[in-house]
């Protein structure tokens, strides 16, 4: 079972799911997925006003300049 | 109207157990019957998701983003003593998958309809306590669709609807919905003896 502190939205998370591909990128999950800290997270308190949540917006609100893949490599 | 003849209690909850428990055994993934429905209004409202970005280009930003935030010592030795999540990660489903889920629901209750009778359409309030409370007419509609309102509105804020917490929720033992269900459930009880006092 996933511990208390634990964000109840890793599981649909798309950035949680590039933070696992890189031990490096681990801090962000201790800071804020696997810690009460989640409810500080930018994308948690973005996704409780019902909005959708960019995948390139980082836990602490920064977000990412990454261009979008071109469709049909998805 | 004739007296709703109805199937054993023991029925109906070994059906409220074993579907939410078959979904999770066949897809791994909670039921979600509120959320599937979120996720194609959301669809409605705001359209499709941009295409996602390369996935190798994601990562070298957040590379550097968490240089940023956390310098360089926090990068090259990754935290050794964060808890382990059991909580798996699931691939995304499609609106259509949301969709074909949502339309087999209301199938399934046509057909269990359809089996047991027909389907008779009764427009007007039958409830007793509730006529005997709001009336059978504007009013009593009126509070039914005040009602269906907050429902809605509570399940959104509370991510979640009362089968959502109250099987899928509690069976993974989450404390959100430990108290989401204590929630409804004592809400519920608290307002039935109201409306029994009125």
């Amino acid at each position: 079972m996933a511990d208390d502190s634990t964000c109840s939205h890793v599981s649909s998370c798309e950035m949680y799911k590039l933070l696992k591909l890189s031990g490096s990128l681990k801090i962000w999950q201790s800071r804020y997925c696997m810690s009460a800290s989640h409810t500080e997270c930018a994308r948690y308190k973005l996704s409780l006003t019902g909005k959708p949540v960019p995948i390139n917006l980082m836990p602490n609100g920064a977000t990412l300049n990454v261009p979008a893949q071109p469709s049909g490599k998805r | 109207m004739p007296e709703a003849s109805y199937l054993p209690f023991w029925l109906g909850g070994l059906a409220l157990v074993s579907v939410p428990l078959l979904h999770w055994l066949v897809l791994s993934r909670a039921l979600a019957v509120s959320g599937r429905f979120s996720f194609l209004v959301d669809r409605v409202r705001h359209g499709a998701a941009e295409p996602a970005p390369d996935e190798a280009a994601m990562v070298e930003a957040i590379r550097a983003a968490t240089l940023a935030q956390f310098g360089t010592d926090a990068v090259e030795a990754p935290p050794a003593d964060m808890p382990e999540s059991t909580v798996a990660s699931t691939p995304k489903e499609s609106a259509g998958s949301h969709a074909a889920f949502l339309v087999g629901l209301l199938l399934g209750g046509v057909v269990s309809t359809l089996l047991r009778g027909g389907i008779s359409w009764s427009p007007s309030l039958t409830g007793t306590i509730w006529t005997d409370t709001f009336g059978s007419g504007a009013a009593g509609y009126a509070a039914l669709f005040g009602g269906g309102l907050l429902v809605g509105f509570g399940t959104r804020m509370s991510g979640g609807c009362t089968s959502c917490h109250g099987l899928c929720g509690l069976s993974q033992r989450q404390p959100g919905s430990f108290v989401a269900t204590c929630s409804f459930f004592g809400a519920g009880i608290v307002a039935s003896f109201l409306l029994g006092a009125l």
